[in-house]
């Protein structure tokens, strides 16, 4: 039996740093704004259908909680 | 040991023997019988009084995906509501078993009178183009035999095996000796859902992958899907051909009805298909060919009669006997008519 | 484990469509799964047919993808047949309590181990839009063109017609309450039955006049409120959870 984890499957496609905590992966994103609009201090923005960080973030994770698609990746808050 | 026992309950036995460890289905005449004999039987096996037909079937479904042989039964009405998961199970490739004891239709009918009316919807009743394998008993030995070639046909060709029984053999009581009768029983080969990642879906799919507008797939797919039932199905080849070398007539029934006729066995050839489908071609044709005249003995207005037809591209007549009862006057009197 | 062990990547992105809230409770559902460390070998995911039906095949685990409504009964097949497996059924609202109905009353009846969570979304999206028995009194939709006459099933209602009986609301807007329940649901033993507000911003919200499925997730914000505690039915605008156990 294959160990747990990613058995057989492919990895996530290769996602682009936009922030020094955020990754965003074009091959997956519906361009729906959903974490543009969630995202509590305005941070997210399309430019040229290219999601951009305007540096404000303050890794609340909402924007990745709420991405129907699992375009947008957050680190978490080092404890 | 010899007891005398109803077809039902061979049935019951038979696929206790193949190794059936669950059960669904919901109350039918002529049909519950199975029901009540494998209702005590847990833990050896896990039995389910579900809330319909529908839902019989589909738990059979997830049960023999989860590991276990399945089976379900039921008559007419309740075997036109399992059509849904026969399809399903068809195009997800789940072995199973589906009893259909026929009885008198359209709709209700005559509940508790016996037919033989259920053979085209046993062959075609779901939507779409596949091939099942129909298996049909004559006797209660063979009730139990069959249901065994029907769990071992249901694991070699991956898919839901209908046995067609009808409501004077599902009660019809004879004296058997069941373990003297030798049988194999097929192990289960599909790995039980819990191995990591597979998809089981209704959808046309490649590996796992839904694949719903590509033509050239499909017809790959059907093609592959068509050569595992015939290389499956022509290891149950089960029939009986009595030759009468001083008859130019071939009688061809199944079922009960092939028991009533049995006794013209000195005036007729007498053909006793046990798989109904697919339909024994070359050996119906070995058989047409050495006889003038073919006639088709069922209880319904001609649907085997039609399929043989096809098969064997010439005349064939029929002796409808309709309306749920059988007699050996009246089928006599339909052959000389002819 | 990582949520990420869930999915089945090679199969993203998946065939909803832009902003569409299952995307959203797939991902909870993915969360709370790696939250309980459930390995592959004990899961099974079942779903029925629609837009929400899609989500067996994006889980990385032994999945099946049933026919309309039947996903309860298959569901309860696997788990009768093993109960060893942890079973949760992922479909939406025309199959759960539309067609799949009667399956329904019956394994909450039997009270069978299995973890539902219900997208309702108020329509038959993936059809065109079509009204669903969940739709809201007086809303159109291609099958209501002037507003449902009817009043919108009582899920809650039905669940909690039986003794034993475990009944969540959440939605997509409150994520951390959604995953908290579906997990809270997986882990009981017996019919767990999550109800999930969600929204179809293509087939339902443009025809209400909602510009984003954006703007539809703040109207669960607005309509829905967190309750406390597991005492009593919950109100319309409530979320949280109903439950007896004896």
């Amino acid at each position: 039996m294959d160990p747990p984890g990613h058995r057989g499957t492919e990895m996530p496609k290769p996602s682009k740093p936009i922030d020094a905590h955020i990754a965003w992966t074009a091959d997956y994103c519906k361009h729906c704004s959903t974490c543009i609009t969630i995202c509590p201090v305005k941070n997210l923005e399309f430019k040229d259908d290219e999601m951009t960080s305007l540096g404000k973030c303050t890794q609340c994770l909402l924007c990745m909680k709420y991405c129907p698609d699992f375009a947008i990746e957050v680190e978490a808050k080092k404890k | 040991m010899k007891s005398l026992i109803m077809g039902n309950e061979a049935v019951a036995c038979g696929a206790l023997k193949a190794g059936m460890t669950f059960f669904a289905a919901y109350p039918i005449t002529p049909a519950s019988e199975i029901m009540h004999e494998l209702a005590d039987r847990e833990p050896e096996i896990a039995f389910v009084h579900a809330e319909d037909e529908i839902a019989s079937i589909h738990m059979a479904i997830g049960a023999s995906l989860a590991g276990r042989k399945a089976m379900t039964s039921t008559s007419g009405p309740g075997m036109s509501l399992k059509q849904e998961g026969i399809g399903l199970a068809h195009m997800m490739e789940v072995p199973l078993v589906v009893v259909d004891v026929q009885r008198v239709g359209p709709s209700t009918g005559m509940p508790t009178l016996p037919a033989q009316g259920d053979i085209l919807q046993a062959a075609h009743g779901s939507h779409g183009d596949y091939l099942p394998i129909v298996l049909s008993p004559a006797s209660v030995e063979e009730c139990y035999r069959y249901t065994i070639e029907a769990f071992n046909a249901a694991e070699e060709s991956r898919s839901p095996v209908i046995l067609l029984l009808d409501g004077y053999l599902a009660h019809l009581q004879e004296t058997v000796d069941l373990d003297a009768i030798p049988v194999a029983v097929r192990p289960r080969t599909l790995a039980p859902l819990g191995q990591g990642r597979r998809h089981f879906t209704g959808l046309l799919a490649k590996d796992g992958v839904p694949r719903t507008k590509d033509t050239a797939y499909y017809r790959e797919w059907y093609a592959g899907m068509k050569a595992r039932m015939l290389e499956a199905a022509a290891h149950y080849r089960f029939y009986d051909y009595q030759k009468n070398p001083s008859s130019d007539t071939l009688i061809v029934a199944f079922g009960i009805t092939h028991r009533v006729v049995s006794h013209l066995r000195e005036s007729y050839s007498l053909f006793k298909p046990v798989r109904m489908f697919p339909v024994l071609e070359d050996e119906l044709r070995a058989a047409a060919a050495e006889h003038a005249k073919i006639v088709v003995v069922e209880m319904n207005d001609g649907q085997y009669r039609g399929e043989i037809q096809k098969i064997l591209r010439r005349e064939v007549l029929g002796v409808s006997v309709l309306g749920g009862t059988i007699s050996l006057k009246e089928i006599r009197e339909q052959l000389r008519g002819l | 484990m990582d949520y990420k062990d869930y999915i089945k990547w090679e199969r993203m992105p998946t065939t909803w469509c832009p902003g569409c809230a299952i995307g959203t409770i797939f991902k909870q559902t993915a969360f709370a799964l790696a939250d309980l460390g459930l390995p592959a070998e004990e899961l099974t995911v079942v779903s029925g047919i629609g837009c929400s039906g899609r989500a067996a095949g994006y889980f990385n685990v032994d999945s099946v993808h049933a026919t309309h409504g039947r996903a309860i009964p298959v569901a309860e097949g696997i788990k009768r047949a093993n109960p060893r497996l942890k079973v949760i059924v992922f479909s939406g609202d025309g199959d759960l309590v539309g067609i799949g109905g009667n399956h329904l009353l019956h394994a909450g009846r039997r009270d069978i181990d299995l973890a539902v969570i219900c997208v309702n979304n108020g329509i038959y999206g993936m059809t065109g839009g079509q009204m669903a028995p969940t739709t809201p009194a007086g809303e159109k939709t291609l099958t209501s063109p002037h507003g449902s006459a009817y009043a919108p099933l009582n899920i809650q209602g039905i669940i909690t017609s039986n003794r034993r009986h475990w009944f969540a609301r959440a939605s997509t807007f409150h994520v951390a309450h959604l995953q908290r329940v579906i997990r809270e649901a997986v882990e009981r033993p017996g019919f767990a039955f999550v109800e999930v507000m969600a929204f179809c911003i293509e087939n339902f919200g443009r025809r209400l006049g909602f510009k984003s499925g954006h703007e539809m997730l703040t109207t669960l914000k607005t309509g829905y409120k967190l309750r406390p505690g597991t005492e009593g039915l919950l109100g319309d605008g409530e979320l949280g959870v109903v439950k007896h156990d004896s």
